[in-house]
């Protein structure tokens, strides 16, 4: 009896022991753990924060709040003599286009393109008609390569209806005037 | 980007009716269109400035379709002041479109 209780009183003490070292261990193993995390935090997010809200402060108090906002308020664009709107610039693709509040035909078209021509009219007519509601920009093909690569825009005339900087629809060749109203009409409602 | 213009019974007089004129009936469906669209690129790459190289949707163009009696697509025709010099019919080459073209010269 004695002998059995002596024995589990030093399986006890041997036990306790190995919990001591355990918790030893784990704080030892925190200690190092905790400064060098927090010091990894402190280190490299001063530096990184700070360039970055420094950079983040310049771009926009000073770049765009000085520089930035001049070009984009007025339309950089330029406008034929019916008043169409001629995008070649991506930037200006996205400023003009995909972030418009109305829906928007875009007519891709090139100078040597005949029937692209003969839809400049009811692209004018259209764009008239829908002043305010929609918009009607002209891409030349040939200055706007990103652009026709991106589209994949192998032949021409192409007209496609953008809603939220979305395709909503897109026509190859020349279509009556009522097939891009209706679409657009659609758009509205 | 090279030259393709896309085709409608409203066009295709002013666009294709003069001087010589490289024309391809398609359907868009049509796997073997799909095929043929690189090789419709490098032949109006290669026509550039000498001939009008369009495309017509025939599902689209029925008038078209019907007015040239295409009954396959992918369906070339060649033309000379609108008028039809030849047809390859099917999958072709770049070359033998553009030499097709250059015959009429």
């Amino acid at each position: 009896m004695m002998a059995r209780s002596r024995r589990m009183h030093s399986a006890g003490w041997f036990i306790t022991a190995l919990g001591a070292l355990a918790v030893i261990a784990l704080v030892g193993c925190q200690e190092p753990a905790g400064p060098a995390g927090t010091g990894d935090d402190n280190i490299p997010m001063p530096p990184e924060q700070a360039p970055d809200d420094m950079g983040a402060d310049d771009v926009d108090t000073g770049d765009d709040m000085g520089t930035g906002a001049d070009p984009v308020d007025p339309p950089r664009i330029k406008t034929d003599e019916h008043g169409v709107g001629h995008i070649s610039d991506p930037d200006d693709f996205q400023a003009y286009v995909l972030d418009a509040k109305t829906p928007v035909l875009v007519d891709f078209y090139a100078n040597w393109c005949k029937p692209c021509d003969i839809l400049a009219p009811t692209m004018v007519k259209i764009h008239d008609q829908y002043e305010g509601r929609a918009a009607v920009y002209k891409v030349n093909v040939d200055n706007a390569k990103a652009l026709a690569r991106k589209y994949s825009i192998r032949s021409i005339p192409l007209v496609i209806l953008f809603v939220h900087g979305e395709i909503a629809e897109q026509w190859v060749g020349v279509r009556p005037e009522s097939t891009y109203t209706a679409a657009v009409d659609a758009a509205l409602q | 980007m090279e030259g393709i213009v896309a085709l409608t019974r409203d066009t295709f007089e002013a666009a294709a009716g003069r001087g010589a004129a490289l024309v391809e009936f398609y359907s868009p469906q049509c796997g073997h269109c799909r095929m043929q669209a690189p090789v419709m690129e490098e032949a109006a790459a290669g026509l550039a400035g000498r001939a009008t190289v369009g495309q017509i949707n025939a599902d689209a163009e029925g008038e078209l379709a019907e007015r040239f009696n295409v009954g396959v697509v992918p369906t070339h025709i060649f033309l000379q002041d609108g008028e039809e010099k030849g047809r390859p019919v099917g999958v072709q080459k770049a070359e033998t479109l553009i030499s097709g073209i250059e015959e009429l010269f």
